[in-house]
């Protein structure tokens, strides 16, 4: 990656969004971490507009099903959403708010950067 | 007037009258103010038989006294026709019985005023009537043997004729209702016995069944009321029968009230299985959730220090900042595996208390320290000095550690958290966690204490805590409250009696 893609993490565990930016910072991203949906939307109408989120499900005040509702609801651009879950079927979890992708935790950090990689490649082409 | 064929003294014959007199089924003799017999039609002659005993101009009386059974009734009929002549009666009525070679025969003889050659006498009809009483037997003998089979039931069997009135019931009825079939002698449907929500169903049933070309019904299932007013319910076969010669509607009734308790409770305990089954389920997911997210950030920092220890130029800081959150994580997923344990343990009945003297302000001053080393918040203790006293030190540890990490998890992190250990009065001993976050909703209150119960903060967690550390306390002779002071927040409060017996098991 030539450019340095943003990486907005939404997760209300602090250390998880600690080690997100701790491996995606190596690999060149610039990483932004709210702990819940109302904190990432409050990020992203700052001006921080993200490349890619990665959104946990389960959190206090805004979960992310309400992001996601939310977030789709403004005016685009969209960034990708990837889900990133502990729940029993992360997949179906993502699948039923439309999610562009999903990681079920824990996870490999090879795949955490894959799934980054994939999403940021093609939103930095479309650019 | 009496045609006398056989009497030489009388007016000419009127044979059209004759004729018409031996056409009559029912026997017809007349008798004069003396007693002599002066008319017998053709039926009487076929009574009376080979033998003669009636004659004309033959005595009445000693005729019914060779025909007919001895008894005070052939006295009335032999003085009959006497009795009518001489006395102010106009009609008397006889039962007789005679002799037959196959038995015996019953009639009924009717005797009443006429007159005879211009003189007072008497008319005698005679009805044989020994058909009518033997069918009449035979129906009271089967109506009998209906009652004695019926009364005898276990189920409560009544009969109602066609204006719907309660003929009969058996002894069930009264047993089972505390009613009698004289209570309904009314319509059904308006009986007090009917349950209000289901007389109209009922009535409809009655009804169709009625007009219906079939025999039995359907059952039907319907509450009563019983006299001291308990609903019980029953299932019911009507039936159309003949009852004392009439067309009349026989109802058999079971008492299902059991039967329906019992089906209810099983219901009940399928539905508690099934929602104890979802809460479980529910349950596990929640845990498997809580002991991903701390395996996430672990793994993950494992696998970038692998990746970060050869690089060059090393960034130390951040690798040791790594470790310490292996080390953390670590930690949490012991404690949680340790709640997880305590849970089965408790469940399987095999929860044991290690009980030693310990100081509890030490204790508690530790659960603080590990807090503060989880959380970085201001924690202020106030204690006496130490106070001691017998218990599971490990076990009461996590319970003021669980304490604390609610009070973080439900406090914004610039607010206070308080800890209080108090031994006054001497036999006992208490410990408050106070903090001033967004408490407790009202609605929540009630069921904070309930095993898997998650507030709607959806704060994670598995729900346990509150449970297990109310569990750990009261096993110890102990309470745990919770109190929502008005001006926010919430006080947990632990209170354990310092003599107090220990309790290792479940009792």
């Amino acid at each position: 990656m030539t450019t340095h893609p943003r990486v907005l993490v939404v997760d209300d565990d602090a250390e998880i969004s600690e080690m997100v930016r701790l491996v995606l910072e190596d690999q060149g991203c610039e990483v932004a971490a709210a702990e819940h949906g109302r904190a990432a939307l409050d990020q992203i109408h700052a001006g921080w507009k993200p490349d890619v989120i990665l959104l946990d499900m389960r959190m206090p005040i805004m979960d992310g099903r309400a992001f996601v509702a939310t977030y789709r609801a403004e005016p685009p651009p969209h960034a990708p959403i990837v889900v990133v879950s502990a729940a029993r079927d992360a997949h179906a979890l993502a699948d039923s708010v439309s999610a562009d992708d999903w990681l079920a935790k824990p996870y490999d950090v090879r795949s955490l950067v894959d799934v980054v990689r994939r999403h940021t490649a093609s939103e930095l082409a479309s650019r | 007037m009496w045609p006398s064929p056989r009497d030489e003294g009388s007016r000419e014959p009127d044979l059209l009258l004759s004729s018409i007199l031996d056409a009559l089924v029912d026997c017809l003799a007349v008798v004069d103010a003396r007693g002599t017999v002066r008319y017998l039609n053709a039926a009487w002659r076929r009574f009376d038989g080979d033998a003669e005993y009636f004659r004309i101009g033959g005595d009445f009386a000693r005729a019914c006294a060779l025909k007919f059974d001895a008894g005070e009734s052939r006295d009335m009929l032999a003085g009959g026709p006497r009795r009518i002549v001489t006395g102010r009666r106009q009609r008397l009525e006889v039962e007789c019985s005679w002799p037959v070679p196959a038995g015996r025969r019953h009639g009924t003889a009717t005797i009443t005023a006429c007159e005879v050659a211009g003189e007072r006498g008497a008319m005698v009809q005679l009805l044989d009537v020994t058909e009518r009483i033997q069918a009449d037997a035979a129906v009271r003998e089967s109506e009998a043997r209906y009652r004695s089979l019926v009364d005898g039931s276990p189920d409560i069997v009544f009969i109602t004729d066609s204006a719907s009135r309660m003929i009969y019931a058996n002894r069930a009825l009264e047993d089972q209702t505390g009613y009698t079939a004289a209570d309904f002698q009314m319509r059904q449907q308006d009986n007090p016995f009917l349950h209000p929500e289901d007389s109209e169903r009922v009535a409809q049933f009655i009804a169709a069944f009625v007009a219906s070309d079939r025999k039995h019904s359907d059952r039907i299932e319907n509450r009563f009321i019983t006299r001291s007013g308990d609903v019980q319910w029953y299932s019911s076969v009507i039936s159309k029968i003949q009852y004392m010669g009439s067309p009349a509607l026989q109802f058999v009734v079971h008492n299902i009230t059991e039967q329906r308790k019992a089906e209810q409770e099983s219901a009940a305990r399928y539905r508690e299985a099934r929602e104890a089954i979802e809460v479980r389920d529910e349950f596990l997911a929640i845990a498997a959730h809580e002991l991903k997210t701390p395996l996430t950030s672990l793994r993950g920092f494992a696998q970038w220090l692998a990746t970060a220890v050869d690089r060059e130029p090393c960034d130390r800081a951040r690798q040791q900042r790594a470790l310490r959150t292996i080390d953390r994580q670590s930690a949490k997923l012991a404690r949680l595996i340790e709640q997880l344990l305590d849970l089965a343990r408790l469940q399987a009945g095999k929860f044991e208390l290690e009980c030693k003297d310990a100081d509890i302000v030490a204790l508690v001053s530790d659960a603080v320290e590990s807090a503060q080393a989880r959380s970085d918040r201001m924690i202020t203790v106030t204690a006496p000095p130490s106070v001691r006293a017998c218990i599971d030190a490990l076990r009461l540890e996590a319970v003021v550690g669980n304490l604390l990490d609610n009070a973080v998890k439900f406090s914004p992190a610039d607010r206070l958290i308080e800890v209080e250990v108090r031994a006054e009065p001497a036999d006992r001993f208490t410990i408050v966690v106070r903090d001033h976050g967004i408490g407790v909703p009202e609605s929540d209150r009630a069921r904070l204490f309930d095993r898997y119960f998650q507030g709607a903060h959806q704060r994670g967690g598995m729900g346990l805590g509150l449970t297990l550390s109310r569990d750990i306390v009261e096993r110890q002779g102990g309470t745990l409250a919770a109190e929502f002071p008005p001006d926010g927040g919430t006080r947990m409060i632990v209170t354990i009696p310092i003599t107090s017996d220990v309790k290792g098991s479940p009792p």
